[in-house]
């Protein structure tokens, strides 16, 4: 038992240290992008695509949701469905009064 | 007094109370930060000259303090995994490293709020820069509370370990979770607000 998890244990950090090299490539790749003034739509989902990818990266390996239960989940998801609200109304009601 | 399921799953959630407890705390803070990453928007929408985040502020100096971010949390994580080992000394080592590194983040924060300010940048000198100062300000203090916890685990929180190993474990797991968040909103808004 102990081995099994002395096991799973080594296979996260394995798994962390990889996830490492990807997120510090990525963020000098995402800096170097600036250097070369592509349009702004283009820099805009280069760098928020990257951005979204390495999260993801740091949620699913550092934070360990890939193990966590529904309720983790359910939590994250009320969260974010709330804040997308933060970002939805008032962009209606923009959208609404032009 | 014995506090239940402080190292036992309960049955009902699946974890230890601590860790719904962090991941509901979590949850509080993605409706901060996303509150203020609407307000850039908004701000941004409405503003007809938005100046670009890399013609004013230092993107290298930024770069390198992601790289220090992203380090500290693998270092959170190796602290973590020494603790699961039985690792004591192995986690403090990782532990004093991960805190070291948040005072690295802090102080190249402070040069650069410096040398802003000797630019004369200031909040109130335009909208773009009071985002800037309040997101990054705000997400400073996240970086000083959690450095204050992580010492605190480092130094006499650690006597726990004598008495029970698998719950100081947990707390060290819990605390983890808050600082991986706070890599997390500055992996987001460095490219948002530097770059963009």
């Amino acid at each position: 038992m102990e081995d099994e998890e002395s096991a799973a244990v080594q296979r996260r950090v394995r798994s962390a240290t990889r996830v490492f090299s990807v997120l510090a490539v990525l963020t000098v790749v995402s800096a170097e992008s600036w250097t070369l003034h592509l349009p702004f739509l283009v820099a805009m989902t280069i760098a928020l695509g990257i951005a979204v990818f390495k999260g993801l990266l740091v949620a699913m390996h550092f934070m360990h949701l890939t193990a966590e239960g529904r309720l983790i989940y359910l939590l994250l998801a009320l969260a974010l469905t709330a804040a997308s609200a933060l970002l939805l109304l008032p962009a209606a009601d923009l959208f609404l009064r032009g | 007094m014995v506090i239940p399921y402080t190292s036992t799953v309960r049955e009902d959630t699946g974890v230890y109370n601590a860790k719904l407890g962090i991941w509901l705390f979590l949850a509080s803070e993605v409706m901060l930060f996303g509150g203020l990453f609407s307000a850039y928007i908004f701000l941004r929408m409405s503003e007809q000259n938005w100046p670009r985040g890399s013609d004013h502020l230092n993107v290298w100096q930024a770069t390198a303090n992601t790289i220090v971010l992203i380090t500290s949390s693998i270092t959170m994580v190796m602290s973590w995994a020494s603790l699961v080992m039985g690792r004591f000394r192995r986690y403090r080592l990782f532990m004093g490293a991960t805190v070291l590194l948040a005072a690295v983040f802090l102080v190249s924060k402070a040069f650069e709020y410096a040398a802003d300010f000797a630019h004369g940048m200031f909040p109130s000198t335009n909208t773009f820069l009071a985002i800037y100062f309040t997101l990054t300000g705000i997400h400073g203090l996240h970086v000083v509370g959690g450095m204050a916890v992580n010492l605190y685990q480092w130094g006499p929180g650690s006597r726990v370990w004598r008495t029970d190993p698998a719950r100081f474990t947990n707390r060290v797991e819990v605390a983890g979770l808050y600082w991986h968040f706070v890599d997390l909103v500055w992996i987001v808004l460095f490219p948002v607000v530097y770059l963009l």
